[in-house]
């Protein structure tokens, strides 16, 4: 006896690839993004550390990005503030 | 966005992260190489593991890469062999454990014939996509849904229902994502209005939040909704969906309005409510976390309009309950020290929104005819409900909720209100004759009903028909 059955799990799309990595983060902009779950402990820490490793970076903290609730916002104000690369938190 | 991120990854929560990235289109991976202890996210916490591992952040903005540029599956068909039928049944409920395809309870086999059976309760190509199940973003094509359909026991003629049910589900300002991965325990129930909930015997009356052998169509339609949450949107316990305690996951949430029993006058129904004409036949999404029986005999009163007062505070008294999940002004997650009532400006639109639910009320229409009675309408219930679930401001600040109230329409110190105005609370009848018990659900943390009116195919009556001999006349049970 042959069962020929469906897989449940269907299809999934892939178009889209990561971004590709800077090379280092000296002289980029980082943008934190998320406000919960101690995150404003958490990204001003990583704010000082990136500070001291990478002095010339600049980073924007999460209180004046938007949360990542509304994705669209969030990559236009991005775009806007010309950042290099994202840090999404938190406790995601 | 183009732009290279990282996140700052809880310990248990890759899994879920990875169903997000894939939603988004991306490979099902995660640009991360380290996940932070749970407690650190906590109040006081001790945060040396960012110090630790700050190494960690800039590696995966500067040299971390994934392990595929791209993917795509697509759907498969899988054999199963065994000496006789009920071996190869056997053999593929142990299958689809090991994939974690199945619910955990038995699913029967969905092939070619049974989903083709299915797919006749409806006009739409086979290959039509409705939507991606978020956050993992399985294509919910008209095929999937009718194999979840199938693996299920499930009609035909439900199809129709269910699909609607996936287009409401996958509108964006539903947050499917949300629903489906949060630790809160969301579950989208489905409220169908319509001629459409008699002829394919969706319960509205006793036991209308459960299975029942006289309406199988709840349960099936359910059934089906969450194994499509869980197998294309990765909702799986622990892996995908980190809802703590996942209760109503066996059938969701599915039951019509009991349209017949809205007292004339009284008020419309739920899909009129919501902008569709009278008689339509539509699906209302609406997330809820937890729900209470609320009983309504015995009280002070004699007079009945005073006694209507008493249940209905009685009612409001688990509305005004103050946990986060009826908390919907603002954002969804966690506060900390520190962070002002301000800080969650940003979020108001929810509340802003006309879809904007803080909850849903079952009267059974025994009630629904005592409140009209009593001089109440559907309109002065909701007024009644909004008022009396008002939380005092003492308590908001016991329970530490004062910075999630709105600060210019709710100033410190003045009750607040469950939603912004009784619009935001919904009222569907529903549950029975008896009058004794109200129902109360609450909602998750995602706020948006959304609605859908259901198409029906051209051979509707021709599957009514073959149902009614397949399962015979229905008792006349309310």
């Amino acid at each position: 006896m042959t069962l020929e059955v469906y897989d449940p799990t269907g299809a999934v799309e892939a178009p889209v690839t990561f971004a590709k990595r800077l090379d280092t983060l000296a002289g980029k902009t980082i943008a934190q993004v998320g406000h919960s779950w101690e995150a404003h402990r958490t990204h001003p820490l990583i704010r000082e550390l990136l500070e001291g490793m990478y002095p010339t970076a600049k980073i924007i903290p999460h209180t004046e990005m938007p949360d990542y609730t509304d994705p669209e916002l969030l990559a236009r104000s991005a775009k806007e503030q010309q950042c290099d690369a994202v840090i999404l938190g938190n406790a995601s | 966005m183009g732009i290279p991120t990282t996140l700052v990854l809880r310990k248990g929560f890759r899994f879920v992260v990875q169903n997000g990235i894939s939603g988004m289109g991306l490979p099902r991976e995660v640009p991360t190489v380290y996940e932070f202890p749970v407690q650190m996210f906590l109040p006081n916490s001790d945060l040396t593991p960012i110090r630790e591992n700050i190494d960690k952040i800039v590696y995966a903005l500067t040299q971390w890469q994934p392990a595929a540029t791209s993917k795509g599956t697509s759907s498969a068909k899988v054999t199963i062999q065994g000496e006789d039928y009920a071996q190869a049944l056997s053999t593929m409920n142990f299958l689809f454990l090991r994939n974690q395809w199945s619910d955990g309870q038995p699913v029967l086999p969905a092939t070619e014939e049974r989903v083709q059976w299915i797919l006749t309760g409806t006009d739409l190509a086979p290959d039509t996509a409705i939507g991606k199940i978020m956050p993992r973003g399985g294509i919910a094509t008209v095929t999937q849904v009718a194999v979840a359909l199938a693996m299920v026991g499930g009609r035909p003629e439900y199809l129709p229902v269910l699909i609607a049910g996936v287009q409401a589900m996958v509108q964006p300002k539903f947050l499917l994502r949300q629903v489906n991965a949060s630790t809160c325990p969301m579950v989208p129930a489905l409220v169908v209005n319509g001629p459409i909930a008699k002829q394919i015997r969706l319960s509205s009356g006793y036991g209308c939040m459960g299975s029942d052998p006289n309406r199988p169509a709840a349960a099936a339609i359910g059934r089906a909704q969450r194994l499509l949450q869980q197998n294309l949107g990765g909702a799986i316990p622990g892996i995908g969906t980190m809802a703590n305690y996942g209760p109503q996951r066996a059938i969701n949430a599915v039951l019509a309005e009991d349209e017949e029993g809205i007292p004339e006058g009284w008020g419309p129904p739920l899909n009129v409510e919501r902008g569709f004409s009278l008689g339509s036949n539509v699906v209302t999404a609406v997330q809820v976390s937890g729900w209470t029986n609320v009983a309504l005999s015995g009280g002070d009163a004699d007079v009945p309009a005073e006694r209507m007062k008493e249940y209905l505070c009685r009612v409001a008294s688990f509305m005004g309950t103050p946990s986060l999940n009826n908390w919907g002004y603002t954002s969804n997650t966690g506060t900390g020290v520190g962070v002002t009532r301000d800080i969650f400006r940003p979020f108001r639109y929810r509340s802003d929104d006309p879809d904007y639910t803080a909850g849903l009320v079952l009267i059974p229409r025994g009630w629904a005819a005592d409140l009209q009675a009593a001089g109440y309408s559907k309109e002065t219930v909701k007024a009644f409900l909004w008022e009396a679930s008002k939380i005092p401001w003492p308590v908001m600040r016991q329970v530490g909720l004062t910075k999630r109230a709105l600060v210019e329409e709710y100033p410190a110190g003045q009750p607040v209100p469950i939603t912004r105005s009784p619009k935001g609370i919904m009222i569907v009848v529903g549950g029975g004759e008896q009058s004794g018990h109200a129902f109360w659900m609450q909602p998750g943390n995602a706020y948006l009903a959304t609605s859908q009116e259901i198409s029906l195919p051209r051979n509707w009556h021709a599957l009514l028909q073959a149902a009614e001999e397949d399962l015979g006349p229905l008792p006349a049970i309310k």
